[in-house]
């Protein structure tokens, strides 16, 4: 069960890639969306393995979304996603492919099965959306 | 994360309250039918069939005379309202990012 979104940029794939990546934060729309809401000043994303997604805010603080865990320029880019609230964090898969208008990009947001797991216990990982998918999906009829 | 949200997934931490929603899943049933099997008093499974019910996972009906659980599309309307709003945030960041790439020179 993944959120899937995509969309053709009229440019080409190294110049997409390079936007996507190093220019987080001037094409990210805070205003719309961000954890920090009005403390947020400004969203970031460092173009490496390891590197973070992060908000900063406008007293310094800063709150981490994610980390890279895969950086395959200029063709994909994954980082986790966590919501403040969430043990599991989501993974977001960002893949940029040459198409004849310029670059397709196709975005994967996945992991929801664990992300509702408030436990600590890790024998319980289904709980969530995972169990909750799982037994109405056993209760259809037929 | 909403709050009806939340509440489900309080719910689903008990092991009780999982097995009882297994079971109404499976089969509608009313409360004495539930309690066959546990090991705990109807007081206490009636405290869990609650927060079941809070959450919006199960509800109440009545069959002749007597009234039976049954499972409620609420909690899964809700996690799929949720998926809904985090595919439309993407969908408004991708636009707003081929914008910017396409507007910037």
């Amino acid at each position: 069960m993944n959120v899937k979104q995509s969309i053709i940029v009229r440019r080409p794939v190294e110049t997409t890639f390079k936007a996507f990546t190093a220019d987080f934060g001037r094409w990210w729309p805070l205003k719309q969306f961000s954890f920090g809401g009005k403390r947020s000043r400004e969203i970031n994303l460092e173009g490496k393995v390891g590197g973070r997604l992060y908000e900063r805010f406008i007293d310094g603080d800063e709150f981490t979304i994610g980390t890279v865990s895969l950086y395959d320029a200029p063709n994909r880019i994954v980082f986790t996603w966590q919501q403040p609230d969430w043990k599991t964090p989501t993974t977001v898969d960002v893949r940029f492919t040459p198409v004849p208008e310029g670059t397709l990009v196709e975005l994967e947001h996945s992991g929801w099965e664990s992300a509702g797991a408030s436990s600590d216990d890790a024998a319980n990982y289904q709980k969530g959306w995972g169990i909750i998918l799982q037994i109405f999906s056993e209760a259809q009829p037929g | 994360m909403t709050r009806s949200l939340d509440l489900a997934f309080a719910a689903l931490a008990d092991p009780t309250r999982r097995e009882l929603l297994k079971r109404i899943a499976h089969r509608p049933q009313p409360v004495v039918e539930l309690c066959a099997g546990f090991p705990i008093s109807q007081p206490a499974i009636s405290k869990h069939l609650r927060v079941l019910r809070e959450a919006g996972l199960i509800d109440l009906k009545k069959r002749g005379r007597e009234h039976v659980y049954h499972l409620a599309s609420d909690g899964f309307t809700d996690m799929h309202a949720y998926l809904e709003s985090v595919r439309a945030m993407w969908a408004d960041t991708l636009q707003a990012f081929a914008d910017y790439v396409e507007n910037r020179e």
